[in-house]
């Protein structure tokens, strides 16, 4: 048998070949020291890479599970951003709408406060549009509106000149703004 | 939900394959607060979108899916940065990777990561999907849109890449 290439080689090493190629490899290896060699560095990468542990492993486990829970916790604010079908007879649409600015006005309350989250609060006013099923209506976009209060502005000096390093939505926004203010 | 099986719970998914999708991530982009950032986003988007998937080689399947695309999208960025920056200082390309360092917030104190980061985008995300991610060619070639050969050669030259890199590093 001739010597296999290298790339099939590697795919010996990852069982991608046919039952009898592995067979005829396995064989072809043991009297080829060319092969045996190549085939001992290829798997040498592998060993590296899985020899080397991730350091701190535990502490990423736990912080990116922290972090899921917490920016899914900030994803419900955005909730009330998004305008959303909700299946419900009109009457009581109005009274879901008051539910939903109570829950949020007090939602909001409690962030500006010291207190910086309060679930509970939040969490009762999601179950009473989640409670709500039937005929469909959609929540107006006014909605949107009530999140002045989280506006950021901000104000960059008129002289400076920056040299922008990021995102391009970043670039053009600072575009836009120089044209703006020209 | 199906009536034929019952959905893996998020803490299933979680206990279970952590390991994989950070792995993946931090091998791929060989930086530990972004690889952090890409498994809590592949993770996230999991438990919102609450795919209803029989077991946890779909689960697998769906979040590796989410997490090559964060690590394109943050070698994309990287490569932007690095450009903008060589023009911010109008200097020309240059062939060793000091520029790249500036944006290495933190560096790898591993030498096999420090290999992995000198190997070249599109055979580094071929391998640690193949090393990390228990998926043979044929998953692999359908995750990147490429042909079952072309993941073959890009393991190997993944590879043997690899092992020069390292060779090196001994000396
Ligand atoms: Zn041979």
């Amino acid at each position: 048998m001739m010597c296999p290439n290298e790339s099939t080689l590697s795919a010996y090493l990852d069982g991608e070949l046919s039952t009898e190629r592995m067979q005829e490899i396995t064989e072809h290896v043991k009297d080829c020291r060319k092969c045996k060699v190549t085939l001992e560095q290829l798997d040498q990468t592998r060993i590296s890479l899985h020899e080397a542990d991730i350091p701190a492993f535990e502490a990423h486990k736990r912080r990116v599970y922290e972090g899921i829970l917490y920016a899914h916790r900030r994803g419900a604010d955005g909730f009330w951003a998004r305008r959303i079908g909700l299946p419900m007879p009109v009457v009581l649409a109005a009274s879901a709408l008051f539910l939903v600015f109570a829950g949020g006005f007090i939602y909001f309350l409690g962030q500006n406060s010291a207190l910086q989250r309060q679930p509970t609060q939040l969490l009762y006013a999601n179950e009473s549009i989640q409670g709500l099923h039937s005929s469909s209506v959609m929540i107006p976009e006014f909605l949107d509106q009530g999140r002045e209060s989280n506006e950021v502005i901000i104000e960059i000096p008129g002289e400076q000149e920056f040299m922008i390093i990021g995102e391009p939505a970043l670039i053009r926004e600072n575009e836009q703004w120089n044209q703006v203010v020209r | 939900m199906s009536i034929e099986h019952e959905a893996i719970s998020f803490t299933t998914v979680y206990q279970t394959l952590f390991h994989t999708i950070f792995s993946i991530a931090y091998r791929i982009t060989g930086n530990m607060t972004v690889a952090e950032e890409i498994s809590q986003e592949s993770f996230l988007k999991y438990y919102e979108k609450a795919p209803d998937l029989p077991d946890l080689d779909q689960a697998r399947y769906w979040l590796i899916r989410v997490t090559k695309n964060l690590c394109y999208n943050n070698e994309k960025r990287k490569a932007r940065e690095k450009r903008a920056y060589q023009r911010a200082l109008r200097e020309p390309e240059r062939p060793n990777h000091s520029g790249e360092d500036l944006f290495l917030h933190e560096e790898s104190k591993e030498e096999v990561q420090r290999a992995l980061n000198e190997v070249p985008y599109n055979l580094r995300s071929v391998l640690v999907l193949k090393e990390y991610g228990q998926l043979n060619y044929r998953q692999i070639g359908n995750l990147l849109g490429i042909s079952e050969s072309n993941v073959k050669v890009r393991v190997y030259r993944g590879r043997e890449k690899l092992a020069e890199l390292l060779k090196r590093g001994e000396q």
